[in-house]
């Protein structure tokens, strides 16, 4: 009886280990199995995409150079693409720039005020996005609230077209819409920063200016790189945003990938160029990881 | 601080945070060039006593007073001290001689003085070649010379030490020690020093101040706080230490007893004058500590003078240069712990001996109960 039990108590063992073996198995499957079918194999399937080329309407399934030569070669496509490039550069900095301040009055709130602000930081990252675009447009627009307060001081006669379709309403939108994910890394940064070594800059005699230029702001530079970076990268494969504010005028690059998959058909020239876009935003984490962690050590 | 000049002095400097009272009505006063070492358990207000002094906490009465100067409202960046941090604070982004000179910088010295005095400090505590490294890059002992450096560079009235060795190894901490000491030795700069390491505090300090829950309990040279403890925490707190329970008898000038169950104990009382005062009949102890008591056989003629006490040995342990004895008295009625110098041989002392233990009046001093 007892040897009995034992034994099949041995053998429902292995067959549990045979088991737990199988379900170790799934979910290593599943952990590196799931990224790669829905990240990986796209992303070649892109890249192998972008090597086929369309001619006369019909596909070609023969390797070719010749979508990254038209993309080189033709001008338009270029300027574009650097023009962009300026864009989400300028919209990284400046959405840095207005995050700092912000996220630096945070770190100085305690409490359940603090909780409430940040809250209300990331509220609009759950709103859908068009809504906000929408919200932005009209702000914008000929009779936006931006036209009627400018009037109302004074400032201009009539309604400018300064702000709305075109690149300048491009920039602003994205602006708005991306400053939230600035704040965030920058506030964590600047919590990081144990708070005895602003009492050491004090303690050795440093006034508060020279403490935040010396101490704070140095040692929250990871935080501002990771916030430039993730604005970059956002701005630069958003294609909604130029879409719906930007016009004729506001053409950007996320705009002409679309185009060649929505309107032109040319699906290998549109890989071709994600696939340039995905270098840029690869380019672009790789630097910022390097700048946003050059500083040495924690102690 | 008998002789020097007073630098810095406390004045009924209390301190409650959110309504629960964590200093009550300090008083200190820190000579010129002295080292001062601030003791006490865990919780006690040791941090937030130094955290006054250096201005990043502000004491909710009281006065802090500099060479004769109210001090309170001055803001932390405009009073000469400076603080080494228990886990040295040193800035993670600058390197070791950025670090050092941050206090140079700051006053806006010029480049290459500031190069040279970095040196110096550097080579003050032993760290020079180290200058272009980064903190992360040091060990805790280097790290913790650092802080020193940065804090000395300033040429600071006072130099405030929050437990600067607690989180150094042994071995190290005694290594640290000798070298503050030699370092204020050279700087002559007044040292405050929080620590709850009270060998640290004897070993380091020219004075030790000692606190509990928020009160100072005496302030004295170490050798007055081993042998003339004021109160009975103090007494306790140093060492081993012989606390006999008794009435205080009469009053003396330069003797009194404390009348044990089991017979008096003959207390010297010079330079204690509440000692010396108090009334008699109050509950007290007689303390004695237990390298000054002696052993005899039971039938010893013994000096009338001597305080002493006939029991048996109950217990002996031997521990490397000294060896513990217990001495329990005939009738039960008192324990005493004496330790005597180990010998090759072993004390010449066995379990359930008879034997009469005697100590002088001079090593034996009245603490209140
Ligand atoms: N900012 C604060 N807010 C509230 N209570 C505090 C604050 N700082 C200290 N306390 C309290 O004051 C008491 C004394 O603290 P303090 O840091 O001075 O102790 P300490 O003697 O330095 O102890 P340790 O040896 O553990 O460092 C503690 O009970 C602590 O909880
Ligand atoms: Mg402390």
């Amino acid at each position: 009886m007892q040897g009995g039990s034992g034994l099949s108590g041995r053998r429902e063992g292995a067959d549990g280990r045979r088991w737990r073996a199988l379900q170790q198995a799934l979910i290593v499957a599943t952990v590196y199995g799931l990224p790669v079918i829905f990240v990986l194999v796209p992303l070649l399937t892109f890249l192998v995409y972008s090597f086929f080329w369309v001619e006369g309407g019909a596909m070609h399934y023969s390797l070719s150079l010749q979508n990254y030569l038209r993309f080189f070669a033709g001008e338009a496509f270029f300027r574009v693409f650097w023009q962009t490039i300026l864009l989400c550069l300028g919209v990284a900095a400046m959405a840095t720039l207005v995050a700092y301040p912000v996220a630096y009055f945070l770190t100085g709130i305690k409490g359940r005020m603090k909780s409430t602000l940040v809250m209300l930081i990331l509220v609009p990252l759950l709103m859908s996005y068009i809504i906000k675009i929408y919200a932005l447009r009209s702000i914008l627009g000929a009779n936006g609230l931006l036209n009627q307060l400018l009037m109302g001081l004074g400032l201009i006669d009539t309604p400018s077209s300064f702000f709305v379709f075109n690149l300048n309403a491009v920039m602003l939108t994205q602006l708005a819409l991306l400053i939230p994910f600035a704040v965030l890394p920058i506030l964590l940064s600047l919590e990081r920063i144990p708070r005895n070594l602003l009492e050491a800059s004090t303690d050795l005699g440093a006034g508060g200016g020279q403490t935040f230029l010396w101490v704070i702001l140095p040692m929250s530079l990871p935080g501002v790189v990771a916030a430039a970076t993730f604005v970059f990268v956002l701005a630069i494969g958003d294609f909604l945003t130029p879409q719906m504010v930007g016009g004729q005028a506001g053409f950007t690059f996320g705009r002409i990938v679309y185009s060649q998959f929505g309107i032109a058909f040319n699906w290998p020239f549109g890989a071709a160029l994600s696939v340039i876009l995905m270098g840029v935003i690869v380019i672009a984490i790789v630097v910022g990881a390097r700048y946003g962690s050059s500083r040495r050590g924690t102690a | 601080m008998p002789n020097e000049q007073c630098l810095l002095e406390l004045r009924a400097v209390s301190k409650t945070f959110n309504g629960v009272p964590v200093l009550a009505d300090v008083d200190l006063r820190v000579g010129d060039g002295e080292v001062i070492t601030i003791l006490g358990p865990s919780g006690s207000g040791k941090s937030t006593i130094l955290r006054i002094i250096g201005g990043f906490t502000a004491p909710s009465r009281g006065r802090v007073i500099l060479g004769g100067d109210d001090i309170t409202e001055v803001p932390i960046n405009q009073r000469p001290f400076n603080t080494v941090f228990q886990d040295y604070a040193l800035f993670p982004h600058m390197t070791v001689a950025e670090n050092v000179g941050y206090g140079l910088r700051v006053r806006g010295a010029a480049r290459a003085d500031m190069a040279q005095t970095v040196a110096r400090s550097l080579r003050m505590v032993q760290l020079d070649g180290y200058g272009q490294r980064y903190p992360a890059q040091l060990s805790g002992g280097q790290r913790q010379r650092v802080a020193l450096a940065r804090a000395i560079i300033c040429q600071p009235r006072l130099i405030l030490l929050d437990e600067p060795l607690g989180a150094l190894d042994v071995e190290l901490r005694k290594q640290m020690q000798g070298f503050l000491k030699d370092i204020q030795r050279e700087i002559k700069t007044t040292f405050l020093m929080v620590t709850h390491d009270q060998e640290e505090a004897i070993a380091m300090a020219d004075r030790i101040c000692v606190v509990s829950a928020g009160k100072v309990l005496q302030i004295g040279r170490p050798r007055d706080l081993y042998y003339r403890p004021g109160t009975e925490f103090v007494a306790r707190f140093f060492g081993e230490n012989n606390l006999l329970k008794g009435l205080l008898g009469a009053a003396g000038n330069h003797y009194r007893h404390v009348e044990a169950g089991w017979g008096p104990i003959r207390c010297a009382v010079d330079g204690q004058p509440e000692i010396a005062g108090a009334a008699s009949g109050l509950a007290a102890y007689g303390a004695v500590r237990p390298e000054e008591v002696s052993l005899h056989p039971a039938d010893a003629r013994l000096d009338a003078e001597l305080n002493r006490m006939e029991g048996r040995i109950e217990a002996v342990s031997f521990s490397g240069a000294l060896t513990s004895v217990r001495v329990v008295h005939t009738g039960g009625a008192c324990v005493l712990q004496v330790r005597l110098q180990s010998r090759a041989e072993g004390v010449p002392i066995q379990v359930g001996q008879s034997v009469v233990a005697s100590w002088r009046a001079e090593a034996c001093r009245v603490v209140l109960a």
